[in-house]
């Protein structure tokens, strides 16, 4: 049975990271004004993406930018073709990185802002420099969107992938925000995830749309330590923030 | 009472007024055993939506590569939720607790009750 | 306001070792108030992450009991085992952050408290420099 909605109501990016983690095998039509594109998923993929004459990746990056419009998500339906490689995860992120490219557009009035903001960014560099020498174990750090999209990163170990640290976390961290406030279990802090060879510490700027994530060898790092520096890096990275 | 429920009463008893809410809970995400005092904690929802948690959570470290999950530690003004796999993994043990708990003590119980938990679940 | 500088995990525990090896201390375990460990300096991790908790559930019951009693703060409360052995915990504050400095000393003469209050002095400016 299809179901029918408004993209003021849910984004094509929810409905990608839905569908995806999901594994659902469907077809989504999505259109805004004289165009229609149709995407479709299959087993954690979206496997092909087609607008006009145009298919693949870059249909998909178009359709992330729509907020008006209207979609049909149809289960069920196979993709005719894999045109598509690339995880949904980065499907996601380098939409949003274009959509945040093409919004920083230099003007003269905007050039001077993005001055401020290079800026600022290049202070939350040096404050995750320093967090390395503060936590024991570290590996790496970084401020993250609540789009998993990071402003500033550090690492200091090859073993990790700190772009896929944070475009993972971002997804375990809006799924526990989600159930937090469901539960009605208060406003979240912090969320740590302890492996068999890191602690991944997530904490919350106040404003809740950008967080600090700190990655530390388990056998090294001790979680006071830990914490107690991330909520003291979050203070400083708060002050630093680009406006 | 099975030995499920009584070790889950031990817990109870060890935390004293800062228990929340504890369960034993199936990767579909239902309880076989515990539950919640607090009229303002869920118990059920709770289990089914940390299930979910914890499945991305594997999936995640996973992804990362940073090995299997031990535990998962979620902190909110007002409690602390911690929720951490049993055994073979087909299982996980949720614990909520105020915000005035001492953590590391609670860790250390965990650990002490971890493996006699996976031990009693009824298979 | 700004916040405070956070000392490297390297200062911390340079101060501790300063401090056991003036006082003749066994260990010493800097723990917050949630009972996780900060900074140790001891052969024994496991007693470390042990003391820390020790440390946080003595500070909450000594802060319940005091606030029925009356009290003044408590900056200080001990344990004496049998043999004489001292397991004294200082907490203080460093900021909004709570911490335990906990110290084992080898008998109930030995000197503990100047040096206990002079680390804890450098800890807290360690925090604010």
């Amino acid at each position: 049975m299809s179901v029918q909605g408004n993209l003021e109501d849910i984004t094509v990016a929810d409905l990608i990271q839905q569908n995806c983690q999901a594994r659902k095998t469907a077809r989504l039509v999505v259109r805004t004004g004289d165009k229609e594109a149709t995407l479709f998923f299959a087993e954690g993929h979206v496997a092909h993406a087609a607008l006009g004459d145009l298919q693949g990746e870059e249909v998909v990056y178009e359709v992330l930018e729509w907020t008006r419009g209207q979609f049909e998500l149809e289960p069920g339906i196979a993709a005719p073709l894999t045109t598509i490689q690339r995880p949904w995860t980065g499907l996601l992120l380098e939409g949003a990185r274009r959509i945040d490219e093409k919004r920083y557009q230099p003007s003269n009035e905007a050039s001077e802002l993005l001055t401020h903001s290079e800026v600022k960014e290049m202070e939350l560099d040096g404050i995750l420099k320093e967090a390395a020498d503060q936590v024991n174990g570290f590996l790496a750090a970084s401020v993250v969107g609540m789009d998993g999209i990071p402003l500033s990163q550090f690492t200091r170990s090859k073993k990790v992938d700190i772009e896929s640290v944070d475009a993972q976390m971002t997804l375990l961290i809006k799924l526990v925000s989600t159930s937090v406030d469901k539960l009605g279990a208060g406003v979240i802090e912090d969320v740590l995830l302890t492996t068999e060879s890191a602690y991944v510490l997530a904490h919350f700027l106040e404003n809740h749309e950008f967080y600090v994530i700190i990655v530390a060898d388990h056998r090294n790092a001790n979680l006071g330590n830990m914490r107690l520096i991330s909520r003291l890096l979050t203070e400083r990275v708060a002050k630093a923030m680009p406006k | 009472m099975t030995r499920l429920e009584q070790l889950l009463q031990e817990v109870r008893t060890a935390l004293g007024g800062d228990f929340i809410s504890t369960d034993v809970v199936g990767m579909d995400g239902i309880s076989i055993a515990g539950g919640s005092i607090s009229p303002d904690f869920d118990s059920t929802e709770a289990s089914a939506r940390f299930a979910m948690v914890m499945k991305l959570a594997a999936q995640v470290s996973n992804k990362i590569g940073i090995g299997a999950v031990d535990d998962l530690l979620v902190t909110t003004d007002k409690t602390f939720i911690l929720t951490r796999f049993l055994g073979d993994g087909t299982y996980y043990w949720g614990l909520a607790v105020s915000r005035n708990a001492v953590l590391g003590a609670v860790r250390v119980l965990m650990n002490e009750y971890a493996d006699q938990l996976w031990e009693a679940i009824p298979r | 306001m700004s916040a405070p500088n956070e000392p490297s995990p390297t200062q911390l525990v340079q101060l501790l070792r300063e401090m056991i090896s003036e006082g003749n201390f066994s260990m010493a375990v800097l723990a917050d108030r949630d009972g996780l460990l900060i900074a140790a300096v001891t052969d024994d991790e496991q007693s470390s992450e042990a003391q820390s908790v020790a440390a946080a559930l003595l500070q909450r019951a000594f802060v319940q009991v005091q606030s029925q009693l009356g009290m003044a703060e408590t900056d200080e409360f001990s344990l004496f085992d049998v043999n004489g052995t001292r397991w004294v915990c200082r907490p203080f504050q460093v900021g909004e952050q709570t911490m335990i400095l906990a110290v084992t000393v080898p008998n109930r003469n030995h000197p503990y408290r100047r040096l206990t209050t002079r680390t804890i002095h450098a800890i807290q400016q360690l925090w604010q420099a």
